[in-house]
């Protein structure tokens, strides 16, 4: 999936999680729906609720909080993680047109 | 007094008049009915609970034979709260099942200043055990095995959580399906059992009489401690494993009545609980075996390490493993990161039309 980069992403607010270990569970309020997330979805949520980023500040940053390579892989995850993130309202996605 | 302090005659006057009020934990009920055989089970199941003066009651019940040419052939009960039918009309013989059904619709259909969850309770040392599981998971015989081994009851159906995280005593009769009373007589023949009732969708039901002692410590809370999702398999050796926090948070989330009603008041005092309690999968075939699980003042020792130790290294270890093995399978990580945002996300969790254990 390809993301433009002029397109942000941000956590929804306010949502509430918790988190366990390797696990996240996210309620939003919005939806009444509770999530169960692991590390790396987690992690990424996590990251869009300080700011708005785009997609490789957020690579950067993920890559940076989990300790691995930000390469065009984790590009490519990352972006899937937005589309599916979306889709269940936990985060919006700013300048799309 | 209590309700076995009364005569037979007194008894049957004051159901048969709604003049009978008495408490089960934080509720008080009224009961009218002029049902003989449901005055006399009443008068063995609730012997040591309370009578109250007439006066206010959180809900005022009536269990009654409807009249009307369907009865003349097969004889149909009803059971009232308020005055509005809470089931439909259902065979008479069945009307002991079905008043302890209803006074359980009484509290989860209402009482949401509770989290409640459907699950039982027992308490030891002031340190609550859950017990959750669906209907025919063995929650209940093993609930009741325990009491009959010295836990105290707190609740058989619902677990009520406080704002302050407590849990909330309900102790009423445990009320078992035609197999589990067979094991329970089995091990504890001196167990006091009401009269069984045939012909329920669940099968025969007969209910266990609490122990005295937790209908007088009702009030007494218990800070949970314990959560254990049951599973009864035949001739299954005894075996548990610790289940993440996280997950059991999604679990208990579906069996709780009013957790989607609470929103995030019930996230939050969901996710207290599971914060504080340890959480395991227990499968066990044969009761005695799961009792000694439980039984002495060990539990933490028997149990191990804690779950939080364990998910912490595993949280150390697991981020670099993790992506390096999406990698190996061939990029499929995608389908690796969303665990249950879809379909499973929780977004209600609708109560049971009925205690799905009962």
């Amino acid at each position: 999936m390809s993301l433009a980069p002029e397109i942000k992403a941000k956590a929804r607010t306010p949502l509430l999680s918790r988190r366990w270990g390797d696990e996240t569970v996210v309620y939003n309020p919005a939806s009444g729906q509770t999530h169960l997330l692991d590390l790396v979805s987690g992690e990424g949520l996590s990251c869009l609720q300080d700011s708005s980023l785009d997609l490789g500040t957020l690579c950067e940053r993920m890559a940076g909080r989990l300790d691995i390579e930000n390469d065009a892989e984790l590009r490519q995850y990352v972006a899937s993680l937005l589309s599916q993130l979306e889709e269940l309202g936990l985060v919006e996605l700013e300048g799309v047109s | 007094m209590n309700v076995s302090d009364l005569s037979p005659k007194e008894l049957s006057d004051r159901l048969t008049s709604g003049s009978l009020f008495f408490p089960t934990g934080p509720f008080t009920f009224s009961l009218r009915t002029d049902l003989p055989e449901i005055i006399d089970a009443f008068g063995l199941l609730y012997g040591d609970f309370p009578v109250l003066e007439p006066g206010y009651a959180d809900f005022h019940t009536s269990l009654e034979r409807l009249r009307g040419v369907k009865s003349w052939f097969s004889p149909q009960g009803t059971f009232l709260s308020g005055g509005v039918p809470q089931f439909y009309p259902f065979p008479l013989q069945t009307a002991l099942p079905h008043l302890e059904w209803g006074l359980n619709r009484c509290v989860f259909r209402n009482a949401h200043n509770y989290l409640m969850i459907h699950a039982a309770v027992v308490e030891r040392g002031g340190r609550a055990l859950i017990l959750v599981g669906t209907s025919g998971s063995g929650k209940s015989t093993l609930c009741a095995a325990l009491v009959l081994r010295g836990w105290r009851l707190l609740s058989d159906e619902i677990a009520l959580i406080a704002s302050d995280g407590s849990l909330a005593g309900l102790a009423r009769p445990i009320g078992l399906k035609a197999e589990s009373i067979r094991i329970i007589e089995e091990f504890a023949p001196h167990a006091c059992m009401g009269p069984g009732s045939r012909g329920t969708s669940k099968g025969l039901i007969a209910h266990m009489v609490p122990p005295k002692e937790s209908v007088l410590r009702v009030h007494e809370r218990a800070r949970p401690s314990w959560i254990f999702f049951v599973n009864y398999q035949a001739d299954a050796p005894v075996a548990f494993a610790p289940v993440s926090k996280a997950k059991a948070l999604m679990r208990i989330a579906d069996c709780a009545f009013d957790y989607t009603l609470l929103g995030r008041q019930g996230f939050e005092m969901l996710a207290d609980v599971v914060e504080s309690t340890r959480t395991f999968d227990l499968v066990y075939g044969n009761l005695a075996e799961a009792v000694d699980l439980f039984k002495g003042p060990d539990l933490d020792a028997k149990l191990g390490a804690q779950p939080n130790q364990r998910e912490q290294l595993n949280a150390r270890n697991g981020t670099s493993r993790r992506l390096a093995q999406a990698r190996e399978d061939g990029g499929a990580a995608t389908e690796r990161v969303v665990l249950a945002g879809e379909p499973g996300a929780r977004n209600a969790s609708p109560p049971p039309a009925e205690p799905a254990s009962h």
